[in-house]
């Protein structure tokens, strides 16, 4: 396994990533939490979860948003200029929430390239009901960073695991 | 003539924002949600100017350049490429296949407008 002081700090990467989604493309700004411990780790029912994968010869994993429905409304009518309450709203904020979480899973690919992990992303998936890990599976690292945005609390993990070096 | 500009993107948020984005100007705006559907409409509709997504199911921008590249029909269309991966090596290859220039997501809307008005006159509708 790569040594731990080796790898990339990954809630540093994610903080910088999600912020800069956040500031580029729908012109807001976010304040990093400093403790994510007191978030519940289950979706909520107006929650969307969205997550794209990271393939790479010296490592593999994920990345996962989790964006309360309201601030995912919100984005689309800031991006597109269309109304929620059109008839293909939920439709709308699904892909919109794929997006986002494929914009931040780019950004944080082309940093962990910049630390020596070059990887690919995968096609977005979205879900309702998706949890955030609690426990890490065997030389998978866990990094969460939670965010506050326009009164919004917005959650995104990376999941990775290092191939030998 | 009105410049077309042919959007191509998986994401429908995307397709919306661009045509958002340019609907104050004298053009019109064509779309496709993968680089298949988008290929049969560049073949049918000859736009001035592709902007394609990099990352797509069913044929991604990669695929649909180098059939563009066989094409002569396409294969001198300016296409702007969009791209989450800001990767050295996915630009590289966007590169060879001769894009004209790339965007990478998430893009401030002025950025995309600048590179586009290098390729084709954008004009205000109100300005004509």
């Amino acid at each position: 396994m790569t040594p731990a002081s080796h790898q990339p700090d990954l809630r540093r990467i994610g903080a910088s990533a999600f912020t800069e989604v956040l500031d580029t493309l729908l012109s807001l700004s976010a304040t990093v939490q400093e403790s994510a411990d007191d978030r519940p780790v289950s979706a909520a029912p107006d929650e969307i979860s969205s997550s794209v994968l990271l393939t790479g010869q010296r490592l593999s994993g994920s990345v996962h948003l989790r964006l309360p429905q309201t601030f995912v409304a919100c984005s689309v009518r800031r991006l597109t200029g269309l109304d929620v309450d059109a008839g293909n709203a939920h439709e709308l904020q699904d892909d919109a929430a794929g997006e986002l979480a494929n914009m931040v899973a780019g950004r944080v690919a082309s940093q962990l390239a910049a630390d020596g992990y070059p990887c690919k992303l995968g096609t977005p998936s979205v879900s309702h009901s998706a949890r955030l890990a609690t426990k890490n599976p065997n030389g998978v690292i866990n990094a969460r960073t939670d965010l506050i945005c326009e009164g919004h609390w917005l959650s995104l993990e990376i999941q990775c695991c290092y191939a030998d070096p | 003539m009105t410049p077309r500009i042919l959007s191509i993107d998986d994401s429908k948020t995307i397709r919306l924002l661009l045509a958002r984005l340019f609907r104050p100007f004298a053009c019109e705006l064509l779309e496709a949600a993968n680089g298949e559907e988008g290929l049969a409409v560049a073949s049918r509709e000859n736009p001035d100017l592709i902007i394609l997504d990099y990352n797509m199911p069913v044929m991604d921008g990669i695929a649909m350049l180098r059939k563009m590249r066989e094409d002569p029909g396409l294969k001198r269309t300016p296409v702007i490429m969009l791209t989450a991966d800001s990767g050295l090596q996915s630009l590289a290859t966007v590169a060879r296949l001769g894009v004209r220039d790339y965007v990478t997501k998430p893009f401030r809307e002025e950025e995309l407008l600048g590179k586009v008005g290098r390729i084709i006159p954008l004009i205000s509708r109100a300005n004509p």
